[in-house]
């Protein structure tokens, strides 16, 4: 399966995406851990900010999931450990298909940044601030946490 | 009144031998501290827990996998049939393969090397592609094999 990581990182040379701004492998000696930088999407509590992934793949790769996590107290999201940085989307887990790429995961991971769900959360305070439709508080909890993360 | 077991179907059986129980948990306190919690010894202490019926469904769960026989059974793409494309689980293309192996799903016709479906469907039991279930009629499949046999056997006899 080395052959396939090495053709998506061929791919992600030449790669152009509205949200990703960088995807490269930490060290290009060894394919199997990578960094993504993506911008928060536009009309999203996330738009002018950017944050870091750590997308590390695994020998079995692509029969099993690479992990994906945001930095340690950096992604305020209601489907994101907030302490850990550890994402919960399916398809990271049991809706995990060979078919996907790392380019493919980690537009996935922006799509979840506007479209999030309280029904699996992973910080219960801003799931529930959705859940109970408190808008307000929801978005204003975002922005006090990235404004002091930026610092 | 009836108990909790009768309500809910299930029998005592694990509550019946508390010291069992605390020295399973006392061990799983002890390797949890050494182990990574993924650990396999972890999670089989920790079914060893369950009561009989759900160890069954656990059993069932991570044992998602078609059969080996299904895996071989699965109809060979003849080599001038084989498309100008690429797997999409290695990202190759099938005819750049001196000695393709190249099947073809018989649920939803999806194409994949041979040696790539059988590796995620020996854990797995969909497409890749189309998430469709591919032995959803595997036995029907082998129940007509089967007829066609005895037509033959007729046939000749």
């Amino acid at each position: 399966m080395e052959s396939r990581i090495l053709k998506e990182y061929k791919d992600s040379r030449s790669l152009q995406s509205q949200y990703i701004l960088a995807l490269d492998p930490i060290s290009t000696d060894d394919l199997t851990h990578w960094e993504c930088t993506i911008k928060g999407p536009l009309h999203s509590p996330f738009a002018n900010h950017t944050f870091k992934l750590r997308i590390d793949i695994p020998q079995t790769y692509p029969l099993t999931t690479p992990i994906c996590k945001f930095e340690p107290f950096a992604m305020p999201h209601p489907n994101v450990n907030f302490e850990t940085g550890e994402i919960c989307l399916d398809i990271l887990d049991t809706n995990w298909s060979p078919v996907f790429n790392i380019q493919y995961i980690v537009e996935a991971i922006v799509w979840l940044l506007n479209e999030p769900n309280f029904k699996s959360p992973l910080n219960l305070d801003l799931a529930n601030l959705l859940r109970f439709d408190d808008l307000k508080a929801y978005h204003d909890l975002i922005s006090y946490h990235l404004n002091n993360s930026a610092k | 009144m009836s108990s909790y077991h009768e309500e809910h179907n299930t029998s005592p059986h694990t509550q019946s031998n508390p010291q069992g129980r605390r020295e399973i948990r006392s061990e799983f306190r002890n390797l949890y501290e050494q182990l990574t919690p993924t650990d396999p010894t972890l999670i089989s202490l920790l079914a060893s827990l369950l009561p009989p019926e759900l160890q069954e469904e656990w059993g069932k769960k991570s044992n998602e996998g078609c059969s080996q026989a299904f895996i071989d059974s699965l109809p060979r793409v003849p080599k001038d049939k084989i498309p100008n494309d690429l797997c999409s689980i290695c990202f190759e293309n099938f005819r750049e393969d001196e000695y393709p192996l190249v099947i073809e799903l018989p649920h939803c016709s999806h194409k994949f090397d041979l040696q790539c479906i059988s590796v995620w469907l020996s854990s797995n039991s969909t497409c890749p592609v189309c998430r469709d279930k591919v032995n959803h009629n595997a036995k029907l499949d082998i129940d007509t094999t089967e007829a066609e046999l005895e037509e033959d056997w007729g046939m000749y006899g």
